[in-house]
């Protein structure tokens, strides 16, 4: 990323955001518009001069090139158009608990059901640059639920939901063995979940999420804190043929060679500026092993901004900063299945794009806008100090 | 003898292998190579199957691509020179040398022929033995002593969690430091009360849902990494069988792993014995429910509520068990308390049929006549785990032909088999009656480490009137023969894996220590 860019007098692009743009923030027109930066965060994680994105109905019509003569223009000088940030495993909205008490296997529950639009978190992820997020069932079941792909805010600037039918929420972690239910060990744990998939086999009706999943249809996120987890799920992969996106950070150099060609990707994270060296250094050693990484935010529990941390972390321990970008754009929307419409500045996605005053991954960097589908649904009154904002 | 009824049981007979060299023997069960059926093949496996072939070789491919350790290839011939070398299978030989090639034993002698290009290991007075095999070692997932801590139900006290969460802490950090050396990094938790409140809430390797659960696998709860392996590796430890913990009347299946090595080759049978204890392990969990008032904690309602909390409890749950899995498989239908889960009736009938080996712990003379009795009940042939008491009944485990794992020896109990009351009355001179009874027998440490660990559970034996030569097998070759594996481990011999330790001076001296562990043909530890 060049530094000009990063270095860029803030006083400047205060001044002239707060005399271009309108204050009203969200516009009801299907028209055409462009997104006029300095330059824009590519599909492939670098960051790439020309930084004109044009939108036709909610979608990206065209990157970089000449701005086009006839269509509104939304200029933000020294900006970086960035895809919306994407955290695949939050919480943000939810209502009431992540999980259901009652039994270890839980393939019907949703967690669309605990999504609470009006929750005021979701404002305050949208005003950090976060657009999507993964309403994930917690840690506490073997199989917690169907995890729901849901938007800070659509195209009318009201959060929504992408869709509930994304992938199954698995976890071993050990907040799963209970005194009151099985399983109660590591071993009841794994032999229940080989049990439940053998059985899932045997039912292929097609509203039974386990039976997808167990025929490698549907993509599993598994919870797996210990190095000894990750062998265990890598086992449950071979000898069933699943497909996984591990969650995992702890014992990443021990695990990473194994792991890699064996999952569609691995979710490190969160990490914040006082992360643990080996948790630091977790997203650098799967990329090396060409692991597809997504950092996790942790929303809402952690602050707003925490995709960024992540990824400035997760770099100054040796991810690359390509990498460290795609890993909460791209990849998280290909690990939940929504890689071909979310995710990317490219030609045909659904025009999610935050304007940062400069790169991503630097942490004085601000939002300057953000899109959902085409739509302009936040901008920050740069005057204020920023806990002011939304 | 049993062993040898158990290996051909265990389809390790020259028919199960066809015409395959004894090498192709010892293939691993790889953790990632998929296995025909969810719940895994207890047998050896015989030649790999196509799709495990190119599983394996496709694994052998990316790890040597990538992990450092592939350096050491297996390729290179590798000769050792000491002064004695305990073969075990027959008699020491002094000066002698032991050519090791593609990790197995290829001669050992007096004066053979060193091949060109060998790597040679010149060890002047040193000693070599087989590497040590513990038949019933325990380790922990984190902390070793942990699991067992649970049975006398420490973990209700929170002085527990706090001395836990600071040797998680500490480990934690110390593995931070490992990978850097100026990593100071703050902790992960700040207090150990933070990190007790996220640690794991049950530590233990058995399932605890039901009182019976021989469906359920050590080898799902074994954490390859824990630096429990490494203690006992630098101990001279290269094989162990991880058995289950204690608390239930039938329990999970152990596993056979190697301490050391290559990740992918480090599991030799991932499903092994069925383990069930006598005695007052498995009733004591209980007991929180069943105290009268003022008498204890009160625990809250849970499933343990049901277990036994008698001897006679125990005993039940145990026939039970069995006579279910009998009436199962002649199609009658099952009822009355106490139902052994669905799942672990095929596995049980196995055990019935003699195809899955079955061990038993008890400690009291009394609680072995109860073993005895049940076996005998069910026509069972099994191994005996512990055995604290086994000088008080020679003639009945002679008649019944019952082989022993016995230990650890000690003066007086510590740790939770003194709450178990159990162990009151010890003797040091147990192996030597056993082996004056001609009762085949294994040592082992269970969960004690370093000073108190498996070599030295050897040395006591050996100062309390065994032979060193008996002490040795007792620690080697009859261990391997309990799992099954004779010729193939625990022996200096043509053929067996190349799992040797190198001591400075007779093992059985207090002043032995390891130079140098070799495991399947890689140095894993060199001083």
């Amino acid at each position: 990323m060049n530094r000009s860019l990063v270095g860029h007098s803030k006083v400047l692009v205060s001044l002239l955001a707060a005399a271009l743009l309108p204050a009203v923030t969200v516009a009801q027109t299907s028209a055409g518009r462009v997104v006029h930066a300095a330059a824009y965060v590519g599909a492939d994680g670098k960051i790439h001069t020309g930084g004109v994105v044009v939108v036709e109905n909610g979608v990206i019509t065209q990157v970089g090139g000449d701005v086009p003569s006839d269509t509104r223009v939304d200029a933000y000088p020294g900006g970086v158009v960035c895809p919306g940030l994407i955290d695949c495993a939050a919480s943000l909205g939810a209502y009431g608990n992540l999980s259901e008490r009652q039994n270890a296997i839980q393939p019907h529950v949703n967690a669309r059901d605990a999504f609470d639009r009006f929750s005021r978190q979701l404002r305050a992820a949208l005003a950090a640059g976060v657009t999507t997020f993964a309403l994930a069932p917690d840690d506490q079941n073997l199989v917690g639920g169907r995890i729901a792909v849901c938007q800070t805010a659509g195209p009318d600037g009201k959060p929504r939901i992408l869709t509930e039918a994304g992938p199954l929420k698995l976890s071993i972690a050990p907040e799963s063995f209970k005194q009151d239910r099985e399983p109660t060990s590591r071993a009841g744990a794994i032999g229940l979940l080989r049990e439940t998939i053998e059985a899932a086999r045997r039912d292929a009706s097609e509203d039974n999420p386990l039976a997808a999943f167990a025929a490698g249809r549907l993509t599993g996120v598994f919870t797996t804190p210990s190095g000894a987890d990750v062998l265990a799920a890598l086992r449950l992969k071979a000898d069933y043929g699943l497909r996984l996106v591990l969650v995992h950070t702890r014992d990443a150099r021990l695990v990473a060679e194994q792991t890699a060609g064996q999952v569609t990707g691995v979710i490190v994270g969160p990490l914040d500026l006082a992360a643990g060296r080996r948790e630091a250094l977790a997203a650098g050693v799967f990329e090396r092993h060409a692991v597809p990484v997504a950092l996790a935010g942790g929303l809402p529990a952690r602050p707003a901004d925490s995709l960024r941390i992540a990824a400035a972390v997760a770099a100054r321990a040796g991810l690359t900063p390509e990498a460290a970008r795609r890993a909460i754009t791209t990849v998280p929307a290909d690990l939940l299945g929504m890689g071909d419409r979310i995710g990317k500045i490219q030609k045909g996605h659904q025009a999610d794009l935050v304007v940062f005053s400069g790169d991503p991954l630097d942490l004085r960097s601000r939002v300057l806008a953000v899109y959902v589908a085409g739509q302009r649904v936040y901008v920050p009154d740069l005057k204020a100090p920023e806990g002011d904002q939304p | 003898m049993i062993a040898a009824a158990l290996d051909s049981g265990r389809g390790l007979a020259a028919g199960a292998t066809g015409g395959l060299p004894a090498s192709a023997l010892l293939v691993r069960e790889s953790f990632l190579a998929p296995t025909r059926t969810g719940i895994p093949s207890r047998r050896v496996p015989r030649a790999p199957c196509p799709p495990v072939r190119i599983a394996v070789a496709l694994m052998l491919v990316l790890s040597a691509a990538t992990s450092p350790a592939a350096a050491d290839d297996t390729d290179q011939v590798i000769v050792l020179k000491a002064g004695r070398v305990y073969t075990v299978s027959g008699a020491p030989i002094d000066g002698g040398i032991v050519i090791v090639r593609a990790g197995r034993i290829e001669a050992v002698g007096r004066d053979l022929q060193v091949p060109e290009q060998a790597r040679v290991i010149e060890l002047a007075d040193a000693v070599i033995t087989p590497g040590l095999i513990d038949a019933c070692c325990a380790v922990d997932f984190e902390i070793p002593q942990a699991a067992f801590s649970r049975l006398y139900s420490a973990d209700e006290q929170p002085s527990f969690w706090r001395t836990l969460a600071e040797l998680q802490q500490r480990r934690r950090m110390d593995e931070d430091r490992a990978i850097d050396p100026e990593s100071g990094g703050p902790p992960s938790f700040t207090t150990p009360e933070g990190l007790a409140a996220a640690s794991p809430p049950n530590l233990t390797w058995a399932e605890h849902a039901s009182e019976v659960t021989p469906h359920r696998l050590v080898s799902d709860s074994l954490n390859l990494f824990s630096n429990d392996f490494a203690r006992l590796m630098k101990g001279g430890v290269t094989t162990v069988y991880v058995s289950p913990d204690s608390a239930s009347v039938i329990g999970s299946r152990g596993t056979v792993v190697k301490t050391a090595g290559r990740l992918s080759e480090r599991v030799v049978r991932r499903a092994d014995a069925v383990k069930a204890t006598m005695g007052s392990d498995p009733s004591r969990r209980g007991r929180g429910n069943v105290l009268p008032p003022g008498r204890g904690r009160s625990a809250p309602p849970s499933f343990h509520t049901r277990r036994p909390t008698t001897r006679m409890g125990v005993e039940w749950v145990f026939r039970k068990a069995f006579y279910d899995a009998q009436r199962a498989r002649d199609g009658l239908e099952l009822h009355g308390a106490d139902m052994p889960p669905r799942q672990a009736l095929p596995v049980l009938q196995q055990v019935l049929d003699g195809e899955i080996p079955l061990r038993i712990q008890a400690r009291m003379q009394h609680d072995v006549f109860t073993a005895l009795r049940l076996a005998a009940e069910f026509k069972l042939k099994f191994i005996l785990e512990e055995a604290t008491e086994a000088y008080r009944c020679l003639p009945q485990l002679q008649a019944a032909d019952v082989p022993v794992v016995f230990g650890p020896i000690y003066m007086a109990p510590t740790g939770y088999r003194r709450y178990s009351g159990e162990a009151d009355r010890p003797r040091l001179n147990t192996p030597k009656q056993l082996a004056d009874a001609g009762i085949e027998f294994a040592l082992t440490a269970q969960e004690l480490r370093d000073e108190e660990g498996l070599l030295r559970q050897g040395m006591y034996a050996v100062r309390h009137g065994l032979s060193a030569e008996e002490a040795l097998r007792a620690i080697t070759a009859t261990p391997a023969a309990l799992l099954g594996l004779s010729g193939q481990l625990g022996v200096v011999a043509p053929g067996a894996a190349a799992d040797l330790v190198v001591w400075n001076t007779e093992p059985f001296d207090a002043t032995s220590r390891p130079l140098l562990v070799m495991i399947d043909g890689r140095v894993v530890y060199e001083e």
